[in-house]
């Protein structure tokens, strides 16, 4: 089994990802416009939301790749479902992190038990919970069959995180209701082309880490046999 | 021109480019540690037959 990154696939994606990323900073900084009222830290937003987006669609293939793994009894469904569970757990908690020094200068304080917030920590604490199964568990089918379980269950959180600004009264809110249309076209692009960035990041990350997940297996199925 | 809460921004910035690339970091070494250890494996089988 070959490097990861010795594929030549793989190097170029790496190479376009790291362009891409300086060029989105540079439109952050350069080009969108600065909100009067919130000045450099709304600009966290460009980094914010692409996160939570990207967490929510690595809790998507868990679902996705558990529903599979318990239909199948694939290997690789498993590998697929445990590496995004990690990347859905590591942009979450940039989520959790970024999200706290955004509002610390503009809500005053870095934490508010509002709906989105509460929603979000409460998925990131299921998917510790899901790491705890994968870790005390042996390595073997019983373990997988859970986790498969508890990552479709999971998933229930995503949508109540996305209807979360709509579903509970206004007056309990602090995130504000969503509105890109509205944005002017600077802000918009950037917007989606960090969208963008993100989604291929998460991509290549998943890629990388099913790979390692795979060279895992085959290492341990090597040990037995020698 | 430096605007207000820059500070905030750059922090932000900086945790999520630092996590993704110590993730990435943690990662290749495991790949470089697990091929190491299947070479080591692939040698030994050749050994034993």
């Amino acid at each position: 089994m070959e490097s990861f990154h010795s594929r030549q696939s793989s190097k170029v994606t790496a190479g376009i990802l790291a362009v891409f990323w300086v060029v989105v900073l540079y439109l952050v900084l350069n080009v969108t416009r600065i909100d009067p009222d919130q000045q450099m830290a709304q600009k966290i937003f460009y980094y914010h939301v692409p996160s939570a987006w990207v967490a929510g669609l690595g809790y998507l293939v868990v679902m996705f790749a558990g529903v599979l793994y318990l239909i199948m009894k694939d290997e690789k469904w498993d590998h697929l479902g445990l590496a995004a569970a990690e990347l859905g757990t590591l942009f979450c908690a940039l989520v959790l992190i970024t999200g706290p020094i955004w509002a610390k200068p503009i809500w005053g304080a870095p934490w508010s038990w509002e709906p989105r917030l509460t929603t979000v920590l409460i998925m990131f604490l299921i998917y510790i919970g899901y790491f705890m199964v994968r870790n005390f568990g042996d390595e073997g089918e019983r373990t997988r069959r859970i986790s498969a379980v508890l990552g479709i269950a999971a998933f229930l959180n995503v949508p109540i995180i996305y209807v979360s600004v709509k579903f509970w009264a206004a007056d309990a809110q602090l995130h504000p209701q969503p509105a890109m249309s509205q944005q002017s076209p600077d802000v918009f692009w950037t917007f989606m082309l960090s969208l963008l960035v993100f989604t291929l990041l998460f991509v290549h990350l998943l890629r990388f880490r099913v790979h390692i997940l795979k060279l895992r297996s085959k290492v341990l199925g090597m040990r037995y046999d020698v | 021109m430096m605007y207000k809460y820059f500070g905030f921004f750059l922090a932000a910035f900086l945790v999520i480019s630092v996590a993704i690339c110590s993730w990435i970091y943690v990662i290749y070494r495991q790949e470089k540690e697990l091929l190491t250890e299947l070479k080591r494996l692939n040698t030994n089988k050749s050994e034993v037959e």
